[in-house]
């Protein structure tokens, strides 16, 4: 049972940063390469905010997501639009790689390379949940990844802004002939993921510390949670962080430990090969064969 | 006509065969005829490895203003030539070229890191020069065969395995576990650690291997809680080190175990990283470098170069100095035990100083009390002169650590 609560944790940090791919991939069809580097930037900033700014916790999370948002854009403005249609120019894989590395040596000028400690929310505080001790911040954690989940979903289906996002990512041609400015929905969309990404990094920043390295290993982990729930499929991202976060906490009993990643690899590539579309769309074509045979 | 073209040919043969002779000669003329003995740094002096390549740098800086005040080694003065590879082995072979080549170093310090000293040593050895090895700890970078002209004044992983083992045994620990990461570094660490287990006639209870920088450490908390550990042996760095500490702790397996570490477990935040965890873990040092906490003194031979330190460099701290003053006495005997080895052999030539620092005869040192080398033995330092200490201080955070008393 404590397996599965970590197991969640962790998986939280991978959704989120699953979510933030997918996010910027629903709407334009690239891969940010530089979504690591991202979320690496908005736990630097909230350190920043925390103990140099002397701001309160809270209020540092709610400006760093402000200012992460804004990086991200500023990564789109300069490492992808410059390049015009993406589909013919596949250079932003170059410079969104390049951009990661830039922002990494640049966070390792700023910031210096000895990793820092973050506070943990609520101070730390352990609660006994079904006899296991568990922090709050790690309850927080897992709530606030799926407040998310819901609201983005919510957000997707029931409002205007998200029948915009939906027509631009299905339709972007069309989508233009029915007034849609697929420019600011882009734009909005970098924005978001940048907020996602540095929700991510603060959470995860009590426990992997912060340092311009933190997202080095747990990076790649966010695109195999993007690629097992289906890239570009947002509810797809949660499932596949949460799966590959329990999965790997499971694992860790029976497999030795250095192993544990190939381990998650290997079922990635089993689920790219078997379902391309990630496990949520082969649910459906399941759903779909059942209902045929019927 | 045809006596014109004998007469020519004649002056050519006798110019080319002068020429030749003086070419033969070269080595000997230039050793009589240098102005200068030139010393090829090759460090990290930015970068994650900065700390260490600049207090290296310190040292040798320190030294080499000595050396040259008090009139050079044997009339000579004394100049280095320092490269920023940034610890990256790319780098670090390109510019030991260039330092050999274009500056033509007689002398070899560095590079900072193994990786480093792996891809530019071959290169080194081949152009005979003899190379001090003061920081990287890699066991397989000195060999007296394979690398003649190598020589280490650090404590090499091998025998700070070593050390780990004899204090985690002579402790009375009975359940040993290792702990590494999967890099190159983890895994010769464990294989270091397992052959003085051997050795010693113990067995560990379980070995942990894990991905170095990963988020989540609790199963490898959890694993060292499951195998009934009372010692963990750490091959880790800082940072991995303090979050799998913060998962015993969450796993609540902090009060029957104690962490001996490898010096890359040192670092100058470990304690706020690692939380109240800290308190259980050590690290290890230099005897010489070590007080006990209730008597914070230096024998004299280390007070001599801290008080130096403090008058060139000024005190350690946020905005001032950052480099260690142990890290700095290591360059400083860099460039110390070549003058020893240059003035024993009477000669700056490779082979007739590689042959004096060989001889069997112990070199004293700032960092360490003394280096002995060996025909097959090239690493310097001795084993007896490692202990465990603490891992940082409050007072002197990054000067040095404290000794742990032997109970």
């Amino acid at each position: 049972m404590q397996d599965i609560l970590f197991g969640l944790t962790t998986g939280s940090i991978y959704a989120l940063m699953a979510l933030a791919i997918g996010i910027v991939y629903s709407t334009t069809g690239i891969i940010n390469f530089a979504n690591g580097s991202i979320v690496m930037i908005g736990a630097i900033v909230g350190f920043w905010l925390v103990s140099i700014v002397g701001l309160p916790l809270w209020s540092a999370i709610l400006l760093s997501i402000v200012i992460t948002s804004l990086v991200n854009i500023i990564l789109y403005k300069t490492c992808v639009k410059i390049l015009g249609n993406l589909h013919v120019n596949i250079g932003w894989i170059t410079t969104l790689l390049g951009a990661s590395i830039i922002l990494d040596n640049l966070a390792r000028v700023l910031f210096g390379s000895e990793p820092q400690p973050f506070p943990y929310l609520f101070g730390g505080t352990e609660i006994t949940l079904l006899g296991y001790r568990i922090m709050l911040h790690e309850i927080a954690m897992v709530v606030i990844t799926l407040v998310i989940a819901i609201s983005y979903q919510a957000m997707i289906k029931k409002t205007t802004l998200g029948n915009a996002i939906r027509a631009v990512s299905t339709l972007p041609d069309s989508a233009k002939i029915m007034g849609i400015k697929s420019e600011v929905i882009v734009v909005l969309c970098f924005g978001m993921a940048g907020g996602v990404a540095a929700i991510c990094g603060i959470l995860m920043a009590p426990i992997t510390f912060v340092s311009y390295t933190m997202t080095m290993t747990v990076g790649l982990k966010g695109f195999a949670a993007a690629l097992i729930g289906g890239l570009g499929n947002t509810k797809g991202a949660f499932v596949g962080g949460w799966s590959l976060g329990i999965l790997e906490a499971l694992l860790s009993r029976y497999i030795p430990l250095g192993l544990k990643d190939a381990v998650s690899f290997i079922i990635m590539i089993l689920i790219i090969l078997l379902m391309p579309g990630g496990v949520l769309s082969g649910i459906k074509l399941r759903k779909k064969a059942a209902a045929v045979k019927l | 006509m045809k006596k014109h073209s004998w007469v020519t040919f004649s002056i050519v043969t006798v110019v080319s065969f002068t020429m030749l002779l003086t070419g033969c000669n070269k080595p000997a003329v230039q050793e009589n005829s240098k102005k200068e003995i030139v010393i090829g740094a090759v460090h990290a002096m930015s970068g994650p490895s900065a700390t260490l390549g600049n207090s290296i740098k310190q040292g040798m800086d320190l030294a080499i203003k000595e050396v040259n005040a008090a009139g050079g080694i044997m009339g000579m003065p004394v100049r280095a030539v320092y490269r920023d590879d940034e610890g990256d082995p790319t780098k670090a072979k390109s510019y030991m070229e260039e330092v050999i080549i274009k500056d033509k170093a007689d002398f070899i310090v560095g590079p900072t890191n193994s990786t480093s000293v792996a891809a530019s040593e071959p290169f080194v050895n081949q152009n005979k020069k003899v190379q001090i090895l003061d920081i990287a700890t890699a066991s397989d970078l000195v060999d007296a065969n394979k690398f003649p002209y190598t020589f280490r004044t650090m404590i090499p992983n091998n025998k700070q395995a070593e050390a780990l083992v004899k204090i985690a045994i002579s402790k009375g620990y009975k359940k040993i576990v290792l702990v590494q990461d999967t890099t190159a570094l983890g895994v010769g660490g464990l294989a270091d650690m397992k052959k003085y287990m051997d050795l010693a006639g113990a067995k560990a209870v379980a070995e942990i291997s894990y991905t170095a920088n990963a988020a989540d450490m609790t199963p490898v908390a959890q694993k060292i809680k499951d195998a009934g550990a009372d010692c963990a042996l750490f091959w880790t760095l800082g940072a991995d080190g303090a979050k799998i500490i913060k998962a015993l702790e969450r796993v609540n397996y902090l009060n029957n175990l104690e962490v001996l570490g490898y010096t890359g477990l040192s670092m100058t935040n470990f304690q706020a990283l690692a939380g109240p965890g800290a308190s259980i873990c050590s690290t290890l040092g230099l005897e010489v470098w070590a007080p006990l906490r209730s008597q914070p003194k230096f024998d004299d031979v280390r007070q001599s170069i801290y008080d130096k330190v403090l008058k060139e460099y000024g005190a350690f701290g946020p905005g001032k100095r950052d480099t260690s003053p142990i890290y700095i006495s290591c360059g400083y005997d860099s460039v110390m035990l070549l003058k020893a080895a240059i003035e024993k052999a009477k000669s700056i030539d490779s082979d007739k100083v590689k042959a004096a620092l060989e001889s069997g005869d112990e070199f004293k040192g700032y960092y360490a009390k003394g280096y002995v080398f060996s025909k097959t033995e090239h690493d310097g330092l001795n084993v007896n002169e490692i202990c465990q200490t603490e891992i940082s201080t409050d007072k002197y955070l990054g000067e040095f650590a404290y000794k742990i008393a032997k109970k």
